[in-house]
């Protein structure tokens, strides 16, 4: 691209908009990053609930954990292939399609307002999900005496183009919460996600209140005397006990469709309870259990991993589709798998695209500060990756490739490689 | 002569090494030690391959079935991606390369991995049954 059609390209861009407000991180003490204001973070963390898995629910309870959302981290993604490279907040690329002609517009095929398209938009699972919001932890790796093991980033190229690589060391755990509001407004948690480096890739783990429907039909009746005489608490009991309850869905991408293959499967979709009572104790009062290699119900046709709902609060929230992907390790790297795949990959006509987000094999962390000139803006200053000095500060960042042989850090293998 | 060297192949074949457990085939001397009942190697099995094999089309575990009934499924059933029982199958995945941990990127052929995958590995190597090998007992009961 010529330096007129950059130009061309830049004008159609709102260099300046106004920009959300957010905050500086601030370090805390070693190895410890605020993100979030406390007072902010307070609601979410007092929603959280007991987990049947010492580990995790040290985690939940440390006041070490870093928590971070897209608010306070902006989710990114790299353009290293040239000849406009630089850091985009995700929104950039449908901005960027969206207001130019072919081939730049196609885009447009790749990215969605305000993110990438599925499978890459958001948290996996609840694309169609209104009614849900999501904060992400992350508990950096400590040596036996404590102290901490930075995540190792390089550059490919020197100077500040090419892309910027990092990897997590062995021990670093990651995880997501996904909550639901309730009518009246209050924070419901209905599934914390977990993801923990081991040297060729991270262990995975989901917990729910309860593993399969039997349990959840069980622990109504167990918990509600009369339940029989609410007509749609009965329905609802019903329903979890009736195995032909499952109806055929698909999760599919067909412009990913060198990374990703369609999944098909089945969803079992609750039906709605007026009394909300009976979730809001469940979500609130139980202790989540792992569901890893768990099936929620299943029949001579059809399987499901997961609940699904037609009402906006329920065990989980209208439109989510976790019920779908089974959780292992192999099966969610169908999509991990592609952080920072090229997108020209999927189509060679493509401009100004850039990497898919995430390093790594995870999505949503980056060593970058949050700039507010990066904000729905396609930023070509190839200044825009700036190291998020606090991060250095909190000795969680150490400049240098790691050996190849190194046993604290390895590369994972990319369904597709690409040379930067 | 040649009768000699045959005598002498057949009885290295028949040798009674622990390296034949990870050769590809059935030790041929039993240890008794490592005997295991079907609850055993059902719940062995359970323990460490559920996560992936307990659900989804490369189930090989049955929640509604007894541990005899899952052990006559596995050992008469062909497997998805072997030409083979699962039993045999199974069987051939955990004939690590050498006795350490494989990679995840080490492959049993192009379809399979050496099992189990990922970080649960570790923990299946460290597992013993009665002071032994988890594994080689898995090895030498399926």
């Amino acid at each position: 691209m010529s330096f007129k059609e950059l130009l061309l390209v830049s004008c159609f861009v709102p260099w300046f908009m106004e920009n959300p407000a957010f905050g500086e991180q601030k370090v805390i003490e070693e190895g410890v990053v605020e993100f979030i204001a406390p007072a902010v973070l307070k609601p979410y963390k007092d929603a959280l609930p007991k987990v049947a898995n010492a580990k995790v629910q040290s985690i939940l309870d440390s006041d070490k954990t870093i928590w971070y959302d897209e608010e306070s981290m902006k989710f990114v993604y790299q353009d290293s292939v040239e000849t406009v490279t630089g850091l985009r907040h995700n929104s950039v690329g449908y901005l960027v399609g969206s207001r130019n002609r072919p081939p730049i517009s196609k885009l447009t095929t790749y990215f969605k307002e305000g993110t990438f398209k599925f499978p890459f938009a958001t948290v996996a699972g609840t694309d169609d999900v209104s009614n849900m919001e999501s904060k992400n932890f992350w508990v950096p790796a400590r040596d036996a005496a404590g102290d901490i093991i930075p995540v190792a980033w390089w550059q490919t190229r020197r100077g500040v183009r090419g892309h910027w690589n990092w990897l997590h060391p062995v021990g670093t755990v990651f995880g997501e919460v996904l909550y639901q509001r309730s009518s009246d407004g209050k924070l419901y948690v209905f599934e914390i996600r977990v993801r923990q480096r081991y040297l060729e890739g991270w262990d995975v783990d989901v917990f729910r209140p309860f593993k399969n429907a039997k349990q959840m039909a069980d622990a109504i009746k167990s918990t509600r005397e009369n339940w029989q005489e609410d007509k749609q608490v009965a329905n609802l009991v019903a329903h979890l006990e009736d195995k032909n309850t499952l109806t055929p869905s698909s999760m599919d991408a067909p412009e990913f469709k060198k990374v990703f293959t369609k999944i098909e499967g089945s969803l079992d979709i609750l039906p709605a309870v007026a009394d909300e009572n009976i979730i809001k104790g469940f979500l609130s009062r139980r202790t989540f259990i792992s569901v890893k290699g768990e099936v929620w119900k299943r029949n001579a046709s059809f399987e499901t991993y997961a609940p699904a709902s037609s009402a906006t609060f329920n065990i989980v929230p209208k439109g989510y589709k976790l019920g779908l992907v089974e959780v292992n390790e192999v099966s969610c790297n169908r999509c991990h798998e592609s952080t920072t795949v090229q997108l020209g990959h999927f189509d060679r006509e493509l401009q100004l695209y850039g990497e898919v987000w995430g390093e790594d094999r995870i999505f949503t962390w980056h060593m970058f500060k949050p700039n507010p000139y990066i904000y729905n803006t396609f930023d070509d200053a190839d200044g825009s990756r700036l190291i998020n000095k606090a991060l250095v500060d909190a000795g969680l960042l150490k400049r240098g490739q790691p050996a190849a042989d190194s046993e604290m850090y390895q590369a994972l293998p990319k369904q597709i490689k690409d040379k930067f | 002569m040649r009768w000699g060297v045959l005598v002498i192949v057949l009885a290295s074949n028949f040798s009674c090494s622990d390296d034949r457990l990870f050769e590809g085939s059935k030790s041929q001397n039993y240890i008794p030690e490592l005997a295991m009942t079907d609850t055993e190697i059902i719940g062995s099995l359970k323990q460490h391959c559920s996560a992936c094999h307990k659900a989804g089309s490369n189930r090989f575990i049955f929640e509604d079935k007894s541990p005899k009934e899952n052990m006559k499924w596995l050992r008469s059933t062909r497997a998805k991606l072997a030409s083979t029982t699962y039993a045999e199958s199974i069987r051939s995945t955990l004939l690590w390369p050498g006795d350490r941990v494989p990679k995840n990127s080490d492959r049993v052929d192009q379809k399979r991995r050496y099992m189990p995958f990922g970080a649960a590995k570790s923990a299946f190597h460290a597992e013993k049954l009665r002071g032994s090998s988890l594994r080689t007992a898995l090895i030498e009961n399926l």
